[in-house]
């Protein structure tokens, strides 16, 4: 399979007259046809400004890619002019956010948000894009479609909101759906359906996902892949079940120990101690080493680069310089 | 729909009763009565008393203002003290269209200049032109309008003589729209530039915090350019909260029509009740009280029943 997305030394940094927030710091993501990754990481490690920047939506004035390539289908989406990537948004690239309470528009219909991005980029007329539009909304889970596209949006449920979005992304076939934390806002019945569809569509229509979230479980339901993020870097990259099995570096770690687990009868949670850094005044050396259980001198000098362990297997840490897979034993 | 009009307008008649008691309580605190203006001041006191018996202004307070609320509910305002034998209803019908008229143009003026000013100021925040339309507002919301009047008509009327100084038409001449556009011009420039400056600000922010919103991200996200995204997707939100403030902004707008009028010698009913008041005369003061609240409530009104159209969240 060859590569569908090819994110290559991304860094997107807010610059103000005062300082220059580097939000996302030379990140590199492959996507393959039909793969599903996960993007994961705490709050404010970037996930977003990386998705954001593929779709060509950072926060504008401020926010800007500075360096690097997205590369989708061999063509940079950094270089195309704003009218051609109007054509690649809501196409090739569908996204589908967090908050479905207000992703929609409040004052136009469900079926007229799904029908207007049919009829822009499939030059279908009002009718036939009706038609596919209630085909959208029962492929979705609603059986009475007819009567939904008729809806205003306050009146369905956070779960029904995130279908109608999933519809209107799946409208035009992307090629990649970026869907920033899906699930959650919804609870937890909804957020497995919600999971659910997702994963039947990327099947039936070969859909790349790039799924954006902070939650673990959530992963290993539906990617193949997971990149975890921190401080705006990527930190590692492995399959699913290697970094359930044995995660390398300290962070993926405390990430995977802070998952609740239930225990017999006791709920264990471990949480990583301190914050992430705020990209504006970033620690010297590795990013993490202050919050590293394991971390020692040469942590705090040096800055640590993506090493390759296997050919799916890549982690940011001294531990495991020149591929010698050593420490970090799960203390 | 209609059950949602229906309970409005139910609503609004108390209110109008309301307006109608303390119309006539404000009146009767002011001080002066229409006597000693109408009346020669050698009159005797026997001939007074016998006019004030005429005119019912000797009856207690509360029976003179049930007779009024009687007659004004058949259509009646009663007759112009000053102007004797002339009713109040002729002196209103004539003049009601004029302000109508003038009322109506400016208020197309006011949304038609508002709404793209606001739109540009919210697009392109902190730009020169927003800058430029920020500054222009604050110098309209802080410049009373008799003094922009006045100005328009010293350099434009008087010194370069491009617009009459006034009046509804030219006078002895045959009936012509266009010189009926000529003389509206001014005046409802003058008339809508307060409202335009303040509704611009309302435009703008309102719409500044509407493109901020998520579901601007996602129309974005389906790839639709700046002009649909602000257009189809922000505008209509964007007026809903502006749809209230332009119903708030109707009173200042019939104030506004009295100074305006009196300026530009348009013979409408803000000038009539300038006049009136001036002269105290009381029955066209009061009818012309009890009109323009009644203008407000419909205006709010309209203004609801427009807000329940533009925004779907709205149960009736
Ligand atoms: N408009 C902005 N101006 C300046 N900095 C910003 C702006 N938006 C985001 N950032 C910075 O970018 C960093 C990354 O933010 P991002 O939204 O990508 O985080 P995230 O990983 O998606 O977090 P979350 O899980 O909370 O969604 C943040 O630390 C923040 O400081
Ligand atoms: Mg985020």
């Amino acid at each position: 399979m060859s590569a569908l997305l090819e994110v290559k030394n991304l860094k997107t940094y807010f610059v103000s007259k005062k300082r220059v927030v580097p939000a996302v710091d030379g990140v590199d993501i492959t996507i393959r046809k039909g793969e599903t990754v996960g993007l994961v990481g705490e709050s404010g490690c970037g996930k977003s400004m990386t998705s954001l920047s593929i779709i060509g939506l950072v926060p504008s004035p401020g926010g800007k890619i500075v360096d690097g390539q997205i590369l989708l289908d061999g063509v940079n989406l950094v270089d195309l002019s704003e009218n051609n990537m109007c054509k690649v948004r809501g196409r090739d690239i569908a996204m589908i956010f967090q908050e479905p309470m207000t992703s929609l528009n409040p004052v136009l219909t469900v079926g007229e948000q799904i029908i207007e991005v049919i009829m822009y980029h499939l030059q279908l007329n009002r009718s036939d894009a009706t038609q596919k539009a209630i085909n959208l909304l029962k492929m979705v889970g609603f059986p009475r479609a007819d009567k939904i596209i008729k809806e205003y949006p306050h009146r369905l449920s956070g779960g029904m909101r995130q279908r109608v979005m999933i519809a209107m992304a799946m409208s035009c076939n992307p090629k990649l759906l970026i869907a920033d934390e899906p699930t959650t806002a919804l609870d937890v019945t909804i957020q497995a359906q919600v999971l659910e569809l997702m994963k039947e569509l990327s099947r039936k229509f070969e859909t790349s996902i790039l799924l954006v979230t902070h939650d673990l479980g959530v992963v290993s339901e539906l990617a193949e892949r997971v990149i975890v993020m921190y401080a705006g870097q990527v930190v590692e990259e492995a399959l699913v079940d290697d970094i359930f099995d044995k995660p390398y570096h300290p962070y993926t770690e405390g990430l995977i120990d802070s998952v609740p687990l239930i225990e017999g009868a006791i709920t264990r949670l471990n949480s990583i101690p301190g914050n992430v850094p705020s990209p504006e005044e970033m620690p010297k050396g590795c990013r993490f080493a202050p919050r590293c259980r394991v971390a020692f001198d040469r942590c705090y000098s040096e800055e640590p680069t993506l090493q390759s362990i296997s050919t799916s297997r890549f982690v940011r840490c001294f531990l495991y310089e020149e591929g010698e897979v050593n420490g970090c034993s799960r203390l | 729909m209609i059950t949602y009009i229906v309970r409005r307008i139910m609503m609004a008649i108390p209110l109008l009763f309301g307006i109608t008691i303390l119309s006539f309580g404000i009146i009767q605190i002011a001080p002066g009565d229409p006597t000693a203006l109408m009346i020669d001041p050698m009159i005797r006191d026997k001939d007074l008393v016998a006019y004030k018996e005429l005119y019912g202004l000797n009856d207690p307070i509360y029976v003179q203002y049930l007779k009024w609320v009687g007659n004004m509910i058949q259509g009646n305002f009663g007759d112009s003290l000053i102007r004797q034998g002339v009713a109040v209803n002729e002196l209103i019908m004539a003049r009601l269209p004029n302000t109508l008229l003038l009322m109506l143009v400016s208020t197309i003026l006011a949304i038609f200049i508002s709404i793209p000013i606001g739109i540009i100021s919210a697009t392109k925040q902190n730009s020169l032109a927003d800058y430029t339309f920020t500054f222009f507002s604050f110098l309209g919301i802080a410049t009373p309008n008799f003094w922009i009047g006045l100005v328009l008509i010293m350099f434009l009327s008087v010194h370069l003589g491009w617009f009459p100084t006034g009046g509804v038409a030219t006078l002895n001449e045959p009936f012509s729209i266009w010189d009926r556009i000529h003389h509206l011009i001014l005046p409802s420039i003058v008339l809508a530039t307060a409202d335009v400056a303040g509704l611009t600000r309302y435009i703008r922010s309102s719409m500044l915090d509407v493109l901020k919103q998520d579901f601007i991200r996602t129309a974005r996200a389906k790839g639709f350019k700046q002009k649909k995204v602000v257009y189809k997707h922000a505008l209509r939100n964007g007026l809903i909260p502006v749809i209230t403030i332009f119903g708030l902004m109707l009173p200042s707008f019939i104030g506004g029509s009295v100074v305006v009028e009196k300026i530009f010698g348009w013979p409408g009913i803000g000038m009539l009740f300038f006049d009136a008041a001036f002269q105290r005369d009381y029955p066209v003061i009061m009818a012309i009280t009890v009109i323009a609240s009644a203008l407000v409530v419909i205006g709010n009104l309209l203004a609801d029943i427009l807000y329940a159209i533009f925004d779907p969240r709205i149960e009736y």
